[in-house]
């Protein structure tokens, strides 16, 4: 497994473990106190943030070559994978507030962020799983 | 020039007849006429005119029996969409934490705000794409075979 699987790994794990732990405190904290706090569940989400601790913790290999042509255009499919879905993230959260209020209608601007965030989750998300499913899932009988 | 670059230079021409008409529409509506910048906006009705958009596939068909894309055809094609998805993002953030950081965490926004998002989303990616794909072929023809 090579360093890039080995992050994209981390972030499936990190982002999945993120999102089951703000819905779970959320539903909870939604039968116990109600809605508006309940939302604090959605804190867990500060998780995926140690998806960004990847490239610390796999460090680059030390082998004059780490990447060749076949990597780079994985990672491009990737990331245009991981665009691909949180641009479509973007467009649904975006428009399910006007199909559902109509065109007169205003929310709270704390709903610009949270589409942000939902979005950035995706595009780790979608690059990631990209990436990995490219690569395979696991090692390929290849020396490490 | 190859179906892509035309495809490019239709949809330049096409977003950037769309973008100019609305502009001077809504200019012309609101300074000339005199409406309110409200009524004024109908001048956005001239993105219509971005439908044309999806006549490509039937303007520039695949050419019978020559090859229509090669390793090269393929990088450019990808680099420019990465480019402009990724332009897109910066100007994404940018529209969604503006709002939230000049009303403050109680403000509200209309929901059109997160229409023209979209569409700003739409028009940023399709404009950046074609003037990527362009750069990246060259402008023009090449001295090869039509």
């Amino acid at each position: 497994m090579n360093r890039t699987q080995k992050i994209a790994w981390l972030f499936v794990v990190i982002i999945s473990l993120g999102v089951i732990l703000s819905i779970t405190a959320t539903a909870l904290l939604y039968v116990k106190v109600g809605m508006p706090r309940a939302q604090a569940g959605l804190a867990f989400l500060a998780i995926a943030a140690f998806g960004g601790l990847g490239p610390l913790i796999f460090k680059k290999d030390k082998e004059p070559v780490t990447c060749d042509e076949r990597d780079k255009l994985i990672n491009h499919r990737a990331a245009l994978v991981g665009f691909g879905a949180s641009y479509l993230v973007v467009g649904v959260a975006c428009m399910a507030p006007f199909s559902i209020i109509g065109p007169s209608g205003s929310i709270s601007v704390t709903w610009l962020p949270m589409i942000f965030v939902a979005a950035g989750l995706t595009l780790f998300f979608a690059h990631s799983v990209a990436i990995l499913v490219q690569y395979g899932w696991g090692r390929k009988g290849e020396k490490s | 020039m190859n179906k892509t670059q035309k495809c490019a230079w239709f949809n330049l021409i096409v977003l950037s007849t769309a973008m100019g008409l609305s502009a001077i529409a809504i200019g012309v509506l609101y300074f000339i006429v005199g409406l309110p910048m409200r009524g004024a906006l109908g001048g956005f009705g001239f993105m219509g005119i971005l439908g044309l958009l999806g006549l490509t596939p039937i303007l520039f068909r695949k050419d019978k029996g020559k090859v229509q894309y090669d390793e090269r055809d393929l990088t450019i094609c990808r680099k420019a969409a990465v480019v402009a998805y990724a332009i897109f993002w910066v100007l994404f953030v940018a529209a969604a934490m503006v709002p939230f950081f000049v009303l403050g965490p109680d403000g509200t926004v209309s929901v059109t705000y997160l229409c023209a998002m979209v569409l700003g989303g739409f028009l940023t990616v399709t404009l950046l794409q074609s003037i990527v794909t362009l750069k990246e072929y060259g402008w023009r023809r090449k001295g090869e075979k039509p």
